[in-house]
């Protein structure tokens, strides 16, 4: 966390200036020579010299002894109103959202009456009563302040209750207490610091304020409410004395503002949403780029022919740069899809599959580019589209259906709205049409009661509803290839199978083709007719789906379909597993990406990149040692 | 294996509170574990696996029914004080992202597992190490922040967290649910080593019935916070009788299968209204019969000690009707890839 702060250099240069003004104000009597009460009628209202670096006031005194000086009362006032503000708050806030129940709504409202009341006026009767006591009434400012503090604790708390550390800990039999201390303060930390720069800044305020108005420090000694409110009343004579004030007032709430954006900056950094119900892919770490000089992807020795072909990708290699470093995710791929064919892309998380969906419909995130090879799609450039020609390309010709349905879909519009934009925006159809061709495609997607569905808004949705909307959504520009990239992941077994089940129905009704990306080898399975397995950034096989599920051929495809439990003979032996885990993109080594990880690894494998070769006809693999028939992977249980 | 069970789970009933309603979410719920066996709880989402589970660790408050560990009730609050006693419950959550705190280092959050046993500081990290070993994971990941892990190394922290207190039995829910499948593989067979060194009993809650088949002795299918089915793992898995396990079966996403296949999948899930006279997946169910929509199915037993919860269940044949075939598809041939168990 520090480290994130450090690394705002504004948010530090204000720490680093906050500290000062504070310890100088702290140190006044050891930096000054003279008293702020000390007077010199004399020089009566100077301007800065070497004796007075900011000049003087109507009665000669030294403007920043009187800055220094009256620095200790204001900031200390601003002090009182920040500390009781979140000393009151923050247990409230922690009990509201942590204990909740008849907790929570006792203080919220007390916290609701408190924020009703016109805190201006209630701190001018409260200085009024207590004007002989200056601190009592700041804590009493600090009071009032506390209610939005405890909303904003509360918030933080009610989200970190629900997280599953803190189940572990109550299972484990720790305290209330303790589980508050050790797992629910720390992770509200930085929402508090962030409200503690923000109310001491807004208690310097009222501090300054009220002194200005007169409930002050008493003349003669100062502070900077009073030193303005003296400073206006002989600004035609010299400018200094309100400028003093006004600097140090200034500077301070400056610095305050900025601590507190950075802090808010961290927290939020600290705070990265709570993952996705079921599986969740994290983005692989930045390496570097691989040096292994390139491997050639053989000729695709499979159907169609490249000339009849709908997508032709040739060589493309895919790069992210982050940070100036370029690291290669995909190399040297080929890809060929068929017009009306299904085609899968199995392999595991980081692997680089959603790259190459991503590629070829032109949707790579940002720093993410295309730096080789050749994507042609029915005889137009892909990789070289741009503008208007892009904007057709993806309005027409392909679309993408993305993991979790939800996010995908604009919670603030009704599902008929959504659709109705893209078809009216597509085909430029009467509302009237474009309301008619969405109950078809709300039909087309099996979904029960069209009209019904299309007046919900898509929270109101389940997982599978939600993710036929995506589909209806995908189909409605009529494509001829639809991208899925893990489209049923969240979603359960039974509503997965009938997924998968609709999307080979529209396959065939429409006769689009579809590339299904997805880490199961059992939901490639159910629907395509070829499938390519890709390892480190490259095909490692590829060809019919029978063949390379019945008779893998890469010793990486084989482990893949073994390790799942659907494909043990004896429930009582371990599951046969792969060693080690998936190297990232920089570790790719010059010869077989796949090596470390292999039970049939001989010393040519390392020796020099690996070429695919056909080991059947439409059946290609990238090894030097295919399994044959009867071949199988050792069962290599290493627990 | 002895015949003493660890866990017996009675007539469980959770509600939860939706506004002023109350909604079950688990109904009339009964299964045991005995010591050194899994039970897997299998359902889709919202059947109420997790909640059963949640329930037995005393997450969320019982409406009715019991839920007896080694001889006391552990229903009510009372029980939390022994919690931090050795031989406890534990549990290894489904996500591993947020099951372990991100702003402690992993030993601190596996030093609160140190029981009442007083054992030192040395003890407690000695066994730390220990641990770390046989699930393996380098000692060095003790002084890590989860945040460097890998899911497949956050799910052995979370298992070693649970072995801290030396528990007899531990929940799992969903523990592979997020992983890769290789590395699913290896977190499964790990689960199941520490069970046969330590003879540890699980209760194992999953929604892949094949995963769930394979860690498990016995499985009890859930669907709407009901007990559809319960039975040996193998046979539930095989050649199941209720008309909803054989449709998790054939949802069963496996490698090699043939299209014809999906085209004798069971009616959608999208017609499943909610029932509260009658059998609740009557709206979902290929051979339901007038009385399905009426009547409560009774609980039959059978052969083998598994139950089914089905109006067409024939105790005779030990089975009920399938659909007739679609058109042009041929009936369910449920695939058979296990090998009858031995254990
Ligand atoms: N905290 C809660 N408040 C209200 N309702 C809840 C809560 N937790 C679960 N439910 C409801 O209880 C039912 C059962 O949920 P549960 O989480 O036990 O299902 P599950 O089988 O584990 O599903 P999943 O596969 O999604 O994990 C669902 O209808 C769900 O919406
Ligand atoms: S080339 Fe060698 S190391 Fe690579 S997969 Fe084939 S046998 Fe294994
Ligand atoms: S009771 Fe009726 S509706 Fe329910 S599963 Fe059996 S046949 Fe189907
Ligand atoms: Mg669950």
């Amino acid at each position: 966390m520090a480290r994130q702060f450090l690394g705002n250099r504004l948010a530090t240069g204000a720490l680093i200036v906050l500290a000062a003004i504070v310890i100088a104000c702290a140190a006044a009597p050891v930096l000054t020579s003279s008293g702020p009460t000390d007077t010199s009628l004399g020089e009566s209202l100077q301007g800065p010299s070497a004796r007075h670096l900011l000049g003087t006031d109507q009665l000669g005194r030294d403007l920043l002894t009187r800055v220094l000086f009256g620095g200790r009362s204001t900031l200390l006032h601003a002090l009182i109103v920040s500390l009781v503000a979140v000393g009151v708050a923050v247990p409230l806030g922690i009990v509201a959202g942590y204990v909740g129940g008849w907790a929570d709504r006792v203080i919220a409202t007390v916290t609701d009456i408190v924020m009703s009341l016109p805190a201006m006026i209630v701190m001018l009767v409260v200085m009024t009563a207590f004007s002989e006591h200056l601190p009592v009434a700041m804590a009493a400012l600090g009071l009032i302040l506390a209610p939005p503090i405890v909303r904003n604790v509360r918030g933080a708390a009610l989200a970190v209750r629900n997280e599953l550390f803190i189940d572990a800990a109550k299972v484990a039999g720790l305290s209330k207490g303790r589980i508050v201390f050790r797992h629910v303060f720390p992770r509200v930390l930085g929402p508090i610091l962030v409200q503690a720069a923000l109310a001491t800044a807004l208690g310097l305020q009222f501090a300054v304020g009220l002194s200005f108005l007169g409930f002050g420090a008493q003349p003669p000694s100062p502070d900077w409410g009073s030193m303005i409110s003296e400073g206006s009343q002989v600004l035609n004579s010299s400018p200094w004395p309100l400028l003093a004030g006004g600097i140090a007032l200034g500077l301070v709430s400056l610095t305050l503002v900025l601590v507190g954006d950075g802090l808010r900056d961290m927290a939020v950094e600290s705070w990265t949403g709570s993952p996705s119900r079921r599986r969740r892919r994290p983005a692989r770490p930045p390496v570097m780029v691989s040096q292994a000089p390139r491997s050639q992807d053989g000729p695709e020795t499979e159907k169609p022919a490249p000339d009849e072909a709908l997508l032709v990708v040739r060589g493309l290699s895919v790069a992210f740069t982050t940070g100036g470093t370029e690291r290669k995710v995909v190399s040297d791929l080929n890809l060929t899809i068929a017009p009306g064919e299904i085609v899968g892309i199995v392999g595991e998380s980081g692997c680089g599959k959603s790259s190459v969906s991503r590629a070829v419909s032109r949707l790579l995130a940002s720093g993410g580019e295309i730096v080789g090879g050749s994507i042609r799609f029915a005889d137009k450039d892909v990789a070289s589209l741009k503008g208007e020609d892009l904007y057709e390309y993806r309005r027409h010709s392909v679309s993408y259906v993305a993991q979790d349905p939800m996010t995908a879909l604009d919670p603030s519009l009704r599902v008929g709205v959504l659709l109705r934009r893209i078809v009216q925006a597509g085909e430029g159809l009467s509302r009237r049409a474009a309301d008619a061709r969405v109950l078809e495609l709300l039909a087309q997607v099996q979904l029960p009661d069209p009209a019904a569905v299309a007046k919900r808004y898509p929270h109101e949705l389940s997982g599978g509803m939600a993710q036929r909307v995506g589909i209806a959504r995908a189909i409605a520009t009529k494509p001829r290839l639809l991208i899925a990239d893990e489209p049923t992941t969240a979603l359960d077994v039974t509503v997965q199978a009938e997924i998968l089940g609709l999307l080979r129905s529209l396959q065939q009704q429409l006769g689009m083709a579809v590339l299904l990306v997805s880490h199961d080898w059992g939901v490639v399975a159910q629907i395509c007719d070829r499938v390519v397995v890709m390892y480190g950034g490259e095909v490692v096989e590829r060809g019919r789906l029978e063949k390379v599920a019945r008779e893998p051929a890469h010793p990486y495809t084989a482990a893949l379909l073994a390790c799942r439990p659907s494909s043990v003979v004896d429930d009582d032996l371990p599951l046969p597993t792969i060693l080690g885990s998936v190297l990232s993109p920089g570790e790719w080594p010059t010869g077989c990406r796949f090596a470390a990880r292999c039970t049939h690894r001989t010393e040519s494998c390392d020796a020099a990149p690996i070429p695919v070769s056909a080991v059947a006809s439409a059946h290609d693999v990238r090894c030097i040692h295919p399994l044959r028939d009867g071949d199988s992977t050792e069962v290599t249980a290493d627990v | 294996m002895s015949d003493t069970p660890v866990l017996e789970v009675s007539g469980l009933t959770v509600e939860y509170r939706r506004g002023r309603k109350r909604v079950p979410a688990v109904s009339d719920v009964s299964f045991s574990i005995r010591e050194g066996e899994t039970v897997g709880l299998v359902g889709e989402s919202g059947s109420g696996k997790t909640t059963i589970g949640r329930a037995i660790l005393g997450l969320v408050p019982v409406s009715a029914g019991s839920i007896v560990f080694d001889g006391h009730d552990v229903t009510g609050p009372a029980h939390h004080a022994r919690r931090r006693e050795e031989g406890q419950i534990r549990a290894v959550f489904q996500d591993p992202y947020s099951s372990l705190n991100p702003s402690l280092p992993v030993a601190a959050s596996l030093a609160e597992e140190c029981g009442t046993g007083g054992r030192s500081r040395e003890a407690t990290f000695a066994r730390m190490v220990d641990l770390f070993e046989k699930v393996g994971l380098p000692s060095t990941v003790v002084s890590s922040y989860p945040g460097r892990l890998s899911g497949g190394q956050r799910q052995r922290v979370a298992i070693a967290r649970a072995l801290m207190s030396d528990p007899r039995l531990i929940i799992c829910d969903e523990p592979v649910s997020a992983l890769d499948v290789s590395v699913q593989a290896q977190v499964l067979n790990l689960l199941r080593q520490i069970q046969r060194v330590r003879s540890l009993s699980y209760c194992f809650v999953g929604h892949d019935l094949d995963v769930v088949r394979y860690m498990s002795d016995w499985i009890v299918v859930l669907y709407r916070g009901h007990v559809l089915e319960d039975g040996p793992a193998r046979t539930v898995a095989q050649s199941p009788r209720h008309p909803y396990t054989r449709a998790l079966v054939a949802a069963s996403p496996h490698p090699v299968v043939s299209p014809e296949d999906i085209a004798t999948r069971p009616p959608s899930s999208l017609n499943a209204a909610m029932v509260t006279t009658g059998c609740p997946f009557a709206p979902r169910c290929p051979v339901a019969i007038d009385v399905c929509w009426t009547e409560r199915p009774p609980v039959c037993t059978a052969p083998d000690g598994g139950k089914v919860a089905c109006h067409r269940y024939d105790p005779v044949k030990d089975t009920t009707p399938t659909a007739e075939p679609a058109a042009g598809g041929s009936p369910v041939e449920v695939p058979a890839p296990v090998a009858p168990r031995t254990r």
